[in-house]
């Protein structure tokens, strides 16, 4: 595709407006977020803005509206670059209908467009789903938790304050990075050697923070005696020798394999803990 | 106490129509909404300990397609007040919390097929090529229609629940008491094991050994383990080839 024509600086999109428009795209993400489209109307009200500086005319402007009133949803940190992307196509198709005589296939169309945003809303929710509420809220919760236990409000206070200045920072870039670089944008950023190192190194401190939480917070252990003709035996103090706090070990990773085995079906297997641990203290081994 | 049932409803509200992407991800957590249950009720040591015990629960709650599994929101606005009104263990709160937040899920669902609604309100509005009008259907009306969904369900929990669960609690037998209890414990399992199938590394596990066992014999500080963490995860980017760039090179 001819970079020069996409990125014609089309002197009516002002870097206010795609700042206005990120604005909007973070305060409406998923205030109106419904069964039939999801974010949909998220997503055509925070473009609304570019739609109507770009299309004077009543019918295209309808016509703007339309398609992107279609099904979307993806993750709305990351997925900003997406809209930033789009902001670009749209005022190439604009610029487009202008010249309509136009015919050496580069058109951007409503099929690009709404190509390009369903063809990226889904990687890019599982990459900002991962990084946003996979490893970083775990991470900064795992810090912070500790001390509010403690009794530190601040500290209970501080992965809100973190993460959501991260998150407006990093939607604001990508928002406006996505604009300038166009739709080859996406591209280079997943094709990048950063992009895998981070998600790679931050799934490292992930993985290593999970087990160090779940060392310091799940707890289980067991009453059971073991009488013989010469002594009591502690079950749990025969286990320690082994190795300290093995049954929270044996508990994460049963969870885990079970997740990955059936499926995370959340309500089933809080039911069946809870259950669990019922039975086991009822019969006296919890 | 119908003061304060009703801040906790506003707080719900607040904490769960969505406005501003980031912000909404987290103060919908207990452990921010810890702070704010602890001032109303004055007694934020007790919030703040039966919200981190909810928080290590709900760690890994993420919403794939914007299905939440659990309403962690929910939960908090109703077993923290709980907590601290009928003084029970932040592990028998967690155990209270558990239902609550499987019936939150029913708010979301009602919430999001009421405003299918509004989307096809919002189609008239394109063809019309009201673009004021949309922005309107996207942010002004749903946190208007949101606000009795959000605010009813958790201000009538808090002004009946409080008691109803004390009296409940009463004729509890002491070996559900006690299992509530240890399922208590356990159920953060859930959150870690959650992250680390979200992380979606099994080849990673070894790290989660690594820090399990660095914690079981060790007990060194979550804030030690974050360096060791950084520090390894830096080492490993480092030695680990990369094949894009490769080829790219």
């Amino acid at each position: 595709m001819n970079q020069e024509s996409v990125n014609l600086e089309s002197e009516k999109i002002t870097k206010t407006d795609i700042t206005k428009s990120w604005i909007r795209w973070f305060a409406y993400s998923e205030v109106s977020n419904s069964y039939e489209r999801l974010q949909a109307l998220a997503f055509c009200g925070a473009m609304s803005g570019i739609l109507e500086k770009l299309y004077k005319n009543k019918e295209d402007l309808a016509a703007a509206l339309q398609r992107h009133l279609t099904m979307y949803n993806t993750q709305c940190n990351w997925g900003s670059v997406i809209n930033g992307i789009t902001i670009a196509l749209e005022e190439k198709a604009a610029a487009n209908d202008k010249e309509d005589d136009e015919e050496d296939g580069d058109e951007v169309n409503e099929e690009v467009i709404t190509g390009i945003k369903t063809g990226l809303m889904g990687p890019v929710a599982g990459i900002g789903d991962t990084l946003d509420y996979g490893t970083l809220r775990p991470i900064l919760m795992g810090i912070f938790i500790p001390f509010a236990m403690a009794g530190s409000a601040i500290a209970a206070l501080l992965p809100l304050i973190i993460q959501t200045t991260f998150t407006a920072v990093m939607g604001y870039t990508l928002y406006h990075k996505g604009y300038s670089l166009g739709k080859k944008s996406i591209v280079d950023i997943l094709q990048s050697g950063n992009i895998q190192q981070v998600i790679t190194g931050a799934g490292v401190v992930g993985m290593f923070m999970m087990g160090a939480l779940s060392a310091s917070f799940v707890k289980l252990t067991t009453p059971l005696t073991i009488t013989t003709s010469l002594k009591v035996m502690q079950v749990q103090a025969l286990i320690d020798q082994i190795a300290p706090k093995l049954l929270p070990l044996v508990a994460v990773l049963g969870v885990y394999i079970y997740l990955v085995k059936v499926g995370p079906n959340y309500v089933k297997i809080v039911g069946f803990l809870i259950l669990i641990s019922l039975i086991g203290s009822a019969i006296g081994i919890f | 106490m119908i003061i304060e049932a009703a801040l906790v409803g506003v707080l719900y509200y607040i904490a769960t129509n969505r406005i501003w992407y980031g912000f909404s991800m987290l103060i919908r957590q207990p452990l921010s909404l810890a702070v704010f249950i602890g001032l109303i009720f004055g007694d934020i040591q007790t919030a703040l300990i039966t919200g981190a015990t909810l928080q290590l629960m709900y760690l890994g709650a993420i919403a794939p397609g914007g299905n939440i599994p659990t309403d962690e929101a929910l939960a908090a606005c109703v077993a923290i007040p709980i907590a601290i009104q009928a003084h029970v263990g932040p592990e028998i709160a967690v155990a209270i919390a558990v239902p609550i937040g499987l019936l939150g899920v029913l708010l979301d669902e009602l919430r999001r097929t009421l405003f299918t609604g509004l989307v096809h309100v919002a189609d008239k509005r394109a063809e019309e090529a009201d673009a004021k009008g949309i922005r309107r259907l996207a942010f002004l009306y749903p946190l208007l229609l949101v606000f009795p969904i959000r605010f009813i369900p958790a201000f009538l929990a808090n002004y009946f629940g409080v008691d109803a669960v004390q009296a409940f609690m009463s004729t509890v037998p002491t070996w559900v008491l006690q299992g509530l209890g240890v399922a208590g414990n356990i159920l953060p399992a859930l959150g870690f094991a959650l992250t680390m199938v979200i992380i979606g590394k099994r080849n990673f596990i070894p790290f989660f050994i690594l820090g399990f066992f660095v914690v079981a014999y060790t007990g060194i500080s979550i804030v030690g383990v974050a360096i060791f963490g950084f520090c390894m995860a830096a080492i490993y980017t480092h030695f680990q080839p990369n094949k894009q760039q490769r080829e790219v090179s």
